[in-house]
């Protein structure tokens, strides 16, 4: 994921100043720690999806010791993260990351004896399938990289060193206006070919970022019947000249309004009716609908696009923030981490500790996909939820098992990135 | 309406003034809104090319981040640097450009958004230069020196030797990078890696060498490294362009266009909208100018019904009215304004037409009636006019049947008291005189007034000597008063011209009748008559003024309003007492009258009156009266009386230098005998001179000169004075003349007049004067006839007598031996002027023919000497007029 908050210039305009500061106080000695002066102080590079400040004081209170979030674009966070592994204890980011960072050798494994709720972890990550009907979906399916094989690999082969810790997850698809265009039905008309419906030319906003985006596009295409992939997770260069000529072909037409780098970026751009259609990220279409724009996130009938969070832990991490990075490890999913993002519409890897956090109501809403019986509050206090409403796509496990592609950096990703700017700059 | 015309014109105006308001406001309210369009038009043209200009500059940029990414140049980095601060500054000035306009907001934004995206774009491209030179820092020095450094060591030779293929790894690995360098990619990536694990395997699986072996799997993990930091930062810089900056420049792009459109629409709208203002702006001018002439068409109709209809209508109902028409028709009268006052003026106005209609039609009758009545009365003014003439003409024709024979019995008595008669015979004989002469006054009154009244008498202007009116007076009122026991006293005023111009008959008369008057009803006292000079308003003229006072019997206040009333007089008894016609003042008021003065009366009842008359004359000398006086020669002394009977006024002149000394304070002994003194006494009787007669001796003994001064009466005073002393008395009434002449005396010089006088005075009536004539009288009146004959012979002339101017004309043809023809006037047959033509015709002239008449009056005269007359007497003859005249013609014996 390119960014759930934040923009990518933000991100890059701090690139090397971060850079300089990772290294400065990688190069900190921690005596204060040593002398118990100080609370420990745990440095966690990220993106805005989990660097949440509620969750630093929380975690911070619970768990006394000193947090420092430093939240950057999704580009941003993976370029130092791949860099400069002096710079941060932990690194949060997404699974389509790790086959980056485990090649540069940023990032060590974690001792999963050391996870205190390791077992309550479900299946998504473990065995690729949340009920043994769901399907795998393409891609780097995250359950693929979680095991460090011997031979310094990642595999799903079960070993006791991961390659991350499974936590914060989610699928995403495309929201759409229903002032505009009729609402569909979940999983039978919804479509990720309506990105490129000609109805829609000139209505279409696509996040910039070539490995999410380009699954979207993909995902469209095939479904229009432009183009079939072998494999969609893993495109080849022709398969790639095919998709971004038909894409380009599009562009030219003026079939897409923009390409768009922030949730809020994407918000502004159906609420200011510039777009009716477009990828979408789940907080965004929960702020349009609280801003009475009605956009309905799409279950597409060929799957979601899943992501999954992934927190990692830098290869130069001292063996004191080691362990502090371990108990905050714990803390995330000891429940009211997950509880907390639950509200914002994310997963937990292991939801049923959250439970106890969430009312009923919260978690029959949030994970069982049923109707809300009264109004449900975001994080930010807010109704986020009224009462009566049914989570686009169901239950957890009902959405799970409709994931068609995960966010995945593919053999081809440099030559994406070529096709990428091609098609922007068409 | 309740306006006045002028206000409602005002208000027409004010409508009419607002129009033009309304429309110069819209004018320029259109005006200024197509000007301030046009400007926003003008600016968004601009602001369109700008922003596509913007466009284009992002393009350039993106391919010179392109040339750079490919090439590492320079000098692309510099035209970047140029390129984005051109479309910096080209952002600035459309935000600046943007933010004049009113909905600017939307625009505004996307400014701002296509800022930051142009600022990310720079800080990017930043990162992606600094990325590149990792990459190529990492790749020279790090990854391909290290392999270079490491072929080199002997380590490698050593295990080289043993190894064949060991150094094929290495150049493969380094031929991969390069191949990255140029495509990067995951496959070359992980066949990189590959090789590199082949070499390691190829390294730990040689047998020995241990030292050398650690060698080389620390530079292999050198490699390795620098070419995951290659890979890294290749995969950084290349993200930021091929995927952040692309994005950026797209949205910059699509937000360019956006703008580019928005302002290309705001141009076509602004463009619409101004056509469309200045469709509007004509069509609100045409119809706001329709809506003026609209306006203007009701307001001049308004105009024309309100006002110039009206008028128009009202004027003609003036005209008519001024035509006289009556029953006129008044519109309007129920208007509040100028035209309903207009109509109700109309109405008076009519009205008032009607009344003066009336009116006239009235008046019309009222001057038949006037002029019915002034006939009538021109008529009975005729009849009276006519009557009064007749009345004239009796009363002319009565005085001169009375006068006729009155003519005869003075006569005759007159030449029978020149006869012996028995005394007796003679007394009765003088009353017949004295009655005759009384019946003739009454009759020349009466003529006077009857020629007055007709206008018949005439003023004449003749030059006089003034002191002719005083020597007139003197004689004249002597008698009478001297009659009647009375003092005359006579006062002129020096200031009096020695001459004038004036009716000195006429003056005469008037001053005669009032002394006359005075004197009738004066029974005791005194008589003063003063004349003076008084200044007049005319140039070179004076008034005389005479004041005539008395100490009679006076009029109360009732009387004296009537008393210049004719046939009046003090009252019914006073023409019983005193007799008269009541005639006289009546004349002496006409006469005054007609001469430019004036009488008034002042009386108190038993005290006495004055009577002032004045007389306008024109002033002839510049000798005074006062300059005649003569002066006393020697020093005087006056012993007088309390008054002085010599005024002061004539004192002055003749002797300023004197001594008076009252009667009652003089002492006879103090009478001093010098040569050179005169003495005055005011003597008031006869004793009171005897009294004197010492000083009188003494005086006339030293041979020193002394004069008295008497009043009329005693009468014989002077007389007795003039015998017993012979010394000069001068008694009252006296003139100028008189005075003179009392000086004379006493300056020893005798006037020989003044003894002719006295010598005059003195002698008895003696014989008349006697012609050896021969004279034919024509007259047909046989008591006249004998009147004159028996004058005529009295005074030694024979006559022969013609009964009628054909006879005498007969007689005078026949024998020319007449030395002079007395012609009656008034004759049957032939009457004496039409005689006398006839006989100066026939060629007698020389023989002087005086015509004889009762008519007295001015023409009277010139048409006698027209007629051939030599002379003209007026009846009734006086023996003493007919001997001065004679004397002219015929030298006495």
């Amino acid at each position: 994921m390119t960014t759930k908050s934040n923009t990518v210039n933000k991100q890059r305009r701090q690139f090397l100043k971060a850079a300089a500061i990772g290294s400065a106080s990688a190069s900190l000695p921690f005596s204060s720690f040593a002398i118990g002066k100080e609370k420990p102080k745990l440095r966690i590079l990220g993106t805005h999806v989990t660097l949440q400040e509620e969750l630093r004081k929380k975690a911070m209170d619970d768990l006394g010791i000193n947090l420092v979030f430093e939240p950057k674009g999704s580009a941003a966070v993976l370029q130092k993260g791949s860099m400069s592994p002096d710079s941060f204890d932990l690194y949060e980011q997404w699974s389509n990351s790790i086959n980056v960072l485990w090649r540069s050798g940023s990032i060590k494994p974690i001792d999963k004896r050391r996870i205190s709720y390791w077992d309550e972890i479900n299946s998504l990550t473990k065995t690729g399938k949340v009920t043994p009907r769901a399907k795998i979906g393409a891609g780097d399916a995250p359950y693929k990289l979680l095991h460090i094989q011997k031979d310094g690999s990642l595999s799903n082969n079960d070993t006791n060193s991961i390659s991350y810790l499974p936590y914060v997850h989610n699928v995403d698809s495309f929201g759409y206006n229903t002032s505009v265009i009729e609402k569909g039905v979940p999983y039978q008309t919804e479509s990720w070919g309506w990105l490129l419906d000609e109805k829609y030319r000139g209505k279409v906003a696509i996040v910039n970022a070539p490995t999410i985006g380009l699954f979207d596009l993909a995902l469209a295409a095939q479904a229009q019947g432009l183009i079939t992939f072998g494999n969609i997770g893993s495109m080849t260069v022709q398969e790639l000249d095919k998709l971004f000529q038909i894409l380009i072909g599009l562009k030219q037409k003026g079939h897409f309004s923009g390409f768009w780098t922030s949730v809020p970026e994407s918000v502004r751009f159906m609420k200011s009716k510039r777009v009716s259609i477009q990828s979408m990220f789940s907080p965004a279409v929960s702020a349009l609908n609280g801003q009475n724009v009605p956009v309905t996130f799409a279950a597409p009938k060929e799957g979601y696009r899943g992501w999954h969070g992934v927190m990692c832990m830098s290869s130069k991490i001292t063996k004191r923030s080691e362990d502090v990075a371990y108990e905050y490890m714990n803390w995330w999913l000891s429940g009211w981490a997950g509880a907390f993002i639950a509200r914002q519409g994310y997963y937990i890897s292991n939801p049923s500790r959250s439970k106890q956090f969430l009312s009923s109501n919260e978690y029959d809403y949030w994970y069982g996909g049923k109707a809300a019986l009264e109004d449900l509050r975001g994080t930010d206090g807010k109704v986020s939820v009224k009462k009566g409403d049914i989570r686009t796509g169901g239950s957890y496990e009902k959405r799970f098992e409709n994931v068609a592609v995960w966010n995945t950096v593919m053999p081809t990703y440099e030559y994406s990135l070529e096709k990428w700017y091609e098609f922007l700059s068409s | 309406m309740k306006l006045s015309l002028k206000a409602q014109i005002a208000l027409f105006l004010l409508i009419f003034i607002l129009i033009l308001l309304g429309q110069i406001f819209f004018a320029q309210h259109n005006q200024s809104r197509l000007i301030s369009q046009f400007s926003n038009y003008q600016q968004t043209v601009t602001e369109e090319k700008s922003v596509r200009d913007l466009a284009r500059d992002v393009l350039d940029l993106q391919r010179q981040v392109l040339i750079f990414k490919d090439t590492g140049s320079a000098s692309a980095i510099t035209r970047f640097d140029n390129l984005m601060a051109q479309v910096k500054s080209r952002l600035n000035k459309i935000e600046e450009g943007i933010r004049e306009r009113s909905d600017s907001e939307e625009a505004v934004s996307k400014i701002k958004a296509m800022q930051l995206h142009i600022e990310d774009y720079n800080t990017n491209f930043i990162s992606v230069v600094e990325g590149r030179r990792q990459r190529d820092l990492h790749f020279s020095d790090g990854l391909v020196n290290t392999i270079k450094e490491s072929l080199n060591k002997e380590a490698f030779l050593k295990l080289a030797s043993v190894n064949d293929a060991l150094p094929v790894y290495f150049y493969s690995a380094e031929n991969l990078a390069y191949r990255y360098l140029l495509t990067p990619s995951l496959t070359l990536k992980n066949q990189f890696s590959d090789k590199l694990i082949i070499a390691q395997k190829l390294i730990s699986n040689t047998e020995g060498y241990s030292q050398e072996k650690a060698i080389l799997n620390k530079d292999i993990e050198q490699i390795n490294q620098h070419f995951i930091q290659l890979t890294n930062v290749t995969q950084g810089y290349v993200y930021l362009v091929n995927v952040v900056m692309a994005g950026s420049a797209n949205e910059f792009l699509y937000l360019s266009r956006e703008m580019a459109t928005q302002s290309a629409t705001l141009a076509d709208e602004t463009n619409l909208q101004i056509q469309e203002k200045i469709d509007d702006a004509q069509f609100r001018m045409k119809m706001s100018s329709l809506l003026g002439i609209f306006i203007t068409i009701i307001i001049a109709f308004i105009m024309l019904s309100r006002i110039f209809l009206p008028l128009r209508a009202i004027t003609s109902v003036f005209e008519e009215l001024t035509k006289g028409v009556q029953n006129v028709n008044i519109p309007f009268a129920r208007r509040h304004d100028e035209v309903g006052k207009l109509a109700r003026a109309a109405t008076v106005f009519n009205n008032k037409n009607k009344q003066t209609k009336e009116l006239l039609e009235k008046s019309q009758q009222l001057n038949d009636e006037q002029l019915a009545l002034n006939l009538e009365l021109a008529e009975a003014k005729d009849q009276a006019e006519t009557a009064n003439a007749a009345k004239s003409i009796f009363l002319a024709n009565m005085s001169h049947e009375i006068r006729t024979p009155m003519n005869g019995i003075i006569g005759l008595v007159d030449i029978s008291l020149q006869q012996e008669l028995p005394d007796k015979t003679k007394r009765h004989l003088e009353k017949v005189a004295l009655s005759s002469r009384i019946l003739m006054n009454v009759i020349n009154d009466i003529l006077d007034f009857s020629k007055i009244e007709a206008g018949k008498l005439e003023i004449e202007n003749n030059s006089f000597p003034i002191n002719q009116l005083f020597d007139a007076l003197t004689s004249f009122s002597i008698i009478p008063a001297s009659d009647k026991q009375l003092n005359v006293e006579i006062f002129i005023d020096p200031q009096l011209p020695t001459s004038a111009v004036g009716d000195q008959l006429r003056i005469s008369q008037v001053i005669l009748n009032l002394t006359n008057n005075a004197i009738k009803f004066t029974h005791v006292g005194k008589v003063s008559i003063s004349f003076f000079r008084k200044e007049s308003s005319t140039k070179d003229a004076f008034t005389l003024e005479v004041q005539i006072s008395d100490t009679g019997v006076g009029m109360d206040q009732s009387k004296l309003s009537t008393v210049f009333t004719p046939f009046t007089q003090g009252d019914n008894s006073t023409s019983r007492k005193y007799g008269g016609t009541g005639l006289g003042l009546s004349i002496v008021k006409q006469l005054t009258t007609l001469m430019h003065g004036s009488v008034t009366a002042e009386s108190n009842l038993d005290v006495g009156s004055t009577f002032t008359c004045t007389f306008e004359l024109t002033d002839e000398s510049a000798e005074t009266v006062g300059d005649s006086l003569l002066h006393i020669q020697k020093n005087l002394v006056y012993v007088c009386n309390e008054p002085q009977l010599l005024v002061k006024e004539y004192l002055n002149i003749i002797q300023p230098n004197r001594v008076d000394i009252p009667n009652k304070d003089f002492d006879p002994a103090s009478i001093k005998v010098k040569k050179n003194i005169v003495y005055l006494f005011d003597i008031d009787s006869l004793e009171h001179a005897n009294s004197l007669n010492d000083e009188f001796k003494s005086l006339q003994a030293n041979g020193i000169c002394f004069g008295c001064i008497t009043k009329l009466h005693p009468l014989n005073l002077h007389q007795d004075f003039l015998r017993k002393w012979n010394c000069p008395v001068l008694r009252h009434p006296y003139t100028i003349r008189d005075i003179n002449h009392f000086i004379n005396a006493l300056n020893k010089i005798e006037s020989e007049e003044k003894e002719n006088e006295i010598a005059e005075q003195n002698k008895p009536i003696s014989k008349p004067q006697q012609f050896n004539a021969h004279f034919l009288v024509v007259e047909d009146n046989e008591i006249n006839q004998i009147l004159m004959n028996e004058m005529l012979r009295s005074l030694g002339v024979s006559c022969e007598i013609a009964n009628n101017g054909q006879e005498a004309v007969d007689m005078l043809t026949s024998d020319d031996k007449y030395d002079l023809v007395l012609m009656d006037i008034q004759m049957p047959i032939l009457d004496g002027i039409q005689a006398t033509k006839v006989i100066r015709q026939n060629g007698i002239t020389k023989t002087p023919i005086i015509g004889v008449s009762a008519h007295a009056m001015k023409e009277d005269f010139d048409i006698a000497f027209e007629s051939g007359m030599s002379s003209y007497l007026t009846k009734p003859i006086k023996r003493e007029t007919v001997i001065d005249t004679i004397n002219k013609f015929i030298v006495p014996t």
